[in-house]
């Protein structure tokens, strides 16, 4: 299995479109980010932004990782390598479970650092700010990994049974857009990995201002509860099992054709 | 039920219905492709769960669902039929779990309460000058809201939220709920029985009847708008006053009510109420009237015509005679631009050039009506203010210091706040003629912020049966899943570092009223026999001379 990971890694590297889609949605959520905060006068705070584009981010950064996820799983279908895989010896449990390894890591590689660069430009350019802690934040966005990785394994299993990279990149892309628009829908449940996302991103919040100085402050409240900690790692960890399981048994049966 | 658990319920029978032929045809005609078919419901039942919330009653439809993902694990037909079967049978058994089950769907009040006594408890900012006592509160209410929750009571939810809210009395802790339903249903039963009729007390202290209904039972017995009742179901009035537990309003101050003490007690009874009154010639006589429904309406019916002001709309001028207009001001916002920015020029420069009309036109005395004033922005009062003031700077109250790092307010040694920076206006004397300002009990926030202005120019005379409600700090508010608490979460201050307007735990507004127009017979009639707005009238007499007529 070792051998065909290290494969997949070598032939991610070699593509140009792996570095040419993660740096180019990077970019533009740079550009965005210190836009932003700019046209405050750089009055605007890192949490500031995070709290107002969280949801940007999250669509686009899950975009890179969908691709990347649809590229190492089922790229190989079209020209027959997971084919000659399985008849060079592989089983079919290692052929599956390499891609889904490495899909799932490079979907949270793809991710973290791509927070972890987003953060440390804007606390750089405009300080963390006092609206709501940074390790409150960093907590948070730890917990969200877990619907995220279940959302991949969503889509992992997904793209086994359509077989086709183009298909799966651009559903992928689709989903990954419309999980902006689900925030417009107020839902707060563990049933799926996105309203998951939306509960852990959204905190109860309230305005106090000063009249004299015409300021606002915003004040969240970004403490986690047990609940939630346990019924979201419980429901991630649950349906990302299920999927995977249920992609293993189609491939395991599948004709690869 | 719900219209979605309905659509998924029957989106998920129907494909255990189609799933369980497919069984048969998938023996037939073989494909791969067949056992996607299986994954399907639970596709289809996670979207639903994850878009309108998954619900325990459901659990029929969830375990139906997962059931068929057997045909997707094992091809042979004879499986992929049973556990199609199962489905329907567990997705039918879905239907009269949530018809009959209490709990379906049912809100955690609990846990909005819990949130909502946390936020108070840490950003309310009067609970020492109210002298709040948060364990006691938590105490009381808290095993309320769990008997609400228990017993899934929407209408019990509004109804303690509703006294909790009272036990600030602050204008500004109220509990808005989003189903108007449910607030009509509490409504009827915090205020009892509609037995005909309503009570106000008088100046002197008697107690009469108000909006009589004509031809309900008391009307035929003799009651008529005015009557003195004497006692309420065998009862002395005073003592039923004692046990109100619902008013319309949680007032600041003991003035106001006590001025409305006597309206919820029209209320009280069962099916029928004796009710004890003085005919004209002053003969003792009781009656027995039945109920006619819920007293509610006729309650905020009574109030609308205590209440009663020109039905104009918001900064329309209405002219009373040649010498005597009236402002009628409904809300502290002239638009929604100038409430963002808090640049009112536009809407003072032609307030101003109107004045300037006015006076060459030999306007000389202006009546400003705040009653029923629901406030807005501060800075509305003090554009209106700067109008009427005289030149120089004028301070109306000061803001806190927000300090960041411990998101609160700083406060001194003490315990005042620590005062900010100021807020002021500088006045424009473009009017130095008499002005009146028209108040009541539901002239609030910067309706009570711009009484406080005017207030201090020597040619204003405030008028009216109380003061306003005596409620002007900022608010904010916390959005529930079925209903929103909003409280006062930044101070408005004196220079002392103490909160202006809202009364301290003794209750007495210190709201200026400089004439207490006496609600007696005479209002009594003139308000509910004739239908005119009996304190607009005055305001123009004492205008003339100086005193009411």
């Amino acid at each position: 299995m070792k051998r065909l990971i290290k494969a997949q890694v070598y032939q991610m590297c070699r593509k140009k479109s792996t570095a040419g889609v993660y740096l180019g949605i990077l970019g533009m959520l740079l550009f965005e980010l210190i836009s932003e905060m700019r046209i405050f006068g750089g009055k605007l705070t890192a949490d500031d932004f995070f709290l107002s584009f969280q949801s940007v981010i999250m669509s686009f950064s899950f975009i890179v990782a969908f691709w990347y996820a649809a590229e190492i799983c089922v790229g190989d279908f079209s020209d027959r390598t997971v084919n000659y895989e399985v008849m060079g010896g592989y089983t079919r449990k290692k052929v599956y479970f390499s891609r889904v390894l490495l899909g799932l890591a490079s979907g949270t590689l793809t991710v973290v650092s791509m927070w972890c660069i987003l953060v440390g430009v804007a606390v750089a350019y405009g300080g963390w700010g006092n609206q709501v802690g940074l390790s409150q934040m960093v907590a948070r966005w730890l917990l969200m990994l877990f619907p995220f990785w279940r959302i991949l394994c969503e889509f992992i299993f997904f793209s086994f049974l359509v077989k086709n990279v183009y298909v799966v990149m651009a559903v992928g892309t689709v989903i990954a857009l419309m999980s902006d628009g689900l925030s417009s829908m107020h839902c707060f449940s563990y049933a799926l990995g996105f309203t998951n996302l939306y509960r852990l991103s959204h905190m109860l919040y309230f305005g106090v201002y000063t009249m004299s100085d015409n300021r606002s402050y915003y004040l969240y409240d970004a403490t986690l509860t047990t609940g939630e900690v346990f019924g979201t790692i419980g429901a991630s960890v649950g349906f990302g099992f299920l999927f995977l399981l249920l992609g293993y048994v189609y491939f395991h049966k599948d004709d690869l054709r | 039920m719900r219209n979605y658990d309905v659509i998924l319920i029957m989106i998920t029978l129907a494909l255990s219905v189609l799933l369980c032929l497919l069984a048969g045809y998938a023996e037939k005609v073989l494909s791969p492709k067949w056992r996607i078919c299986y994954v399907l419901p639970l596709v289809v039942v996670l979207a639903f769960a994850g878009l309108y919330e998954a619900e325990a009653c459901m659990t029929g439809v969830y375990v139906g669902s997962v059931l068929l993902l057997a045909g997707f694990l094992w091809e042979k037909k004879k499986i992929r039929r049973i556990a199609a079967m199962l489905a329907m049978v567990f997705t039918l058994s879905t239907i009269p779990v949530c018809s009959l089950s209490p709990g379906y769907r049912a809100p955690d009040y609990l846990e909005d309460f819990e949130e909502g006594f946390a936020m108070l408890r840490e950003f309310y900012v009067l609970e020492e000058h109210k002298g709040i006592d948060w364990q006691q509160l938590y105490e009381k209410y808290e095993p309320r809201f769990r008997e609400v929750q228990k017993e899934h009571d929407a209408v019990g939810n509004y109804m303690a939220w509703y006294a909790f809210c009272s036990e600030f009395h602050d204008g500004h802790v109220y509990y808005a709920g989003n189903q108007a339903e449910v607030v009509n249903r509490a409504e009827e039963r915090m205020y009892g029985n509609d037995y005909g009729l309503a009570l106000m007390t008088l100046e002197n202290g008697q107690t009469v009847a108000v909006n009589v209904e004509p031809g309900s039972a008391p009307a035929l017995a003799g009651i008529h708008n005015g009557t003195v009742i004497t006692a309420w179901n065998g009862q002395d009035i005073e003592n039923l006053k004692e046990q109100v537990t619902w008013n319309w309003d949680s007032f600041p101050d003991r003035e106001n009510e006590r001025f409305y003490s006597a309206l919820p007690v029209a209320g009280f009874g069962g099916e029928t109420v004796e009710i004890a009154y003085l005919e004209d010639d002053g003969e003792q006589k009781t009656v027995t009237v039945p109920k006619l429904g819920a007293y509610a309406k006729r309650m905020m019916d009574t109030l609308d015509i205590l209440h009663r002001s020109p039905e104009v709309g918001h900064l329309n001028w209405i002219v009373q005679d040649e010498h005597v207009v009236c402002l009628k001001l409904k809300m502290m916002m002239y638009d929604a631009d100038s409430y963002e920015s808090g640049n009112h020029n536009q809407m003072q420069r032609e307030l101003r050039e109107k004045l300037i009309e006015l006076k060459e036109g030999g306007t000389d005395r202006i009546v400003i009506d705040l009653r029923n004033n629901t406030g807005g922005s501060p800075n509305f009062d003090m554009a209106i203010a700067a109008l009427f003031a005289p030149e120089g700077e004028h301070i109306f109250s000061y803001d806190g210091v927000w300090d960041p790092e411990k998101k609160s307010f700083l406060r001194e040694s003490d315990g005042r706040y620590r005062v900010g920076g100021k807020l002021s206006y500088f006045g424009k004397n473009v009017w130095d003629g008499q002005v009146i300002v028209l108040v009541n009990a539901s002239t609030v926030s910067a309706g009570d912020a711009l009484v406080l202005m005017l207030s201090e120019l020597d040619n204003v005379t405030i008028m009216g049966f109380t003061r306003s409600n005596s409620s002007c700090q900022a608010v904010c508010g916390v959005e529930f899943e079925h209903g929103s608490l909003s409280f006062s979460s930044v101070p408005n201050l004196t220079e002392e570092g103490l909160p202006i307007i809202d009364p301290d735990a003794s209750r007495e507004s210190t709201m200026p009223l400089d004439v207490r127009v006496p609600f007696d017979e005479e209002a009594v009639t003139v308000l509910f026999d004739r239908g005119e707005d009996y304190l607009l009238r005055l305001a123009v007499e004492y205008g003339q001379t100086g005193e009411m007529k």
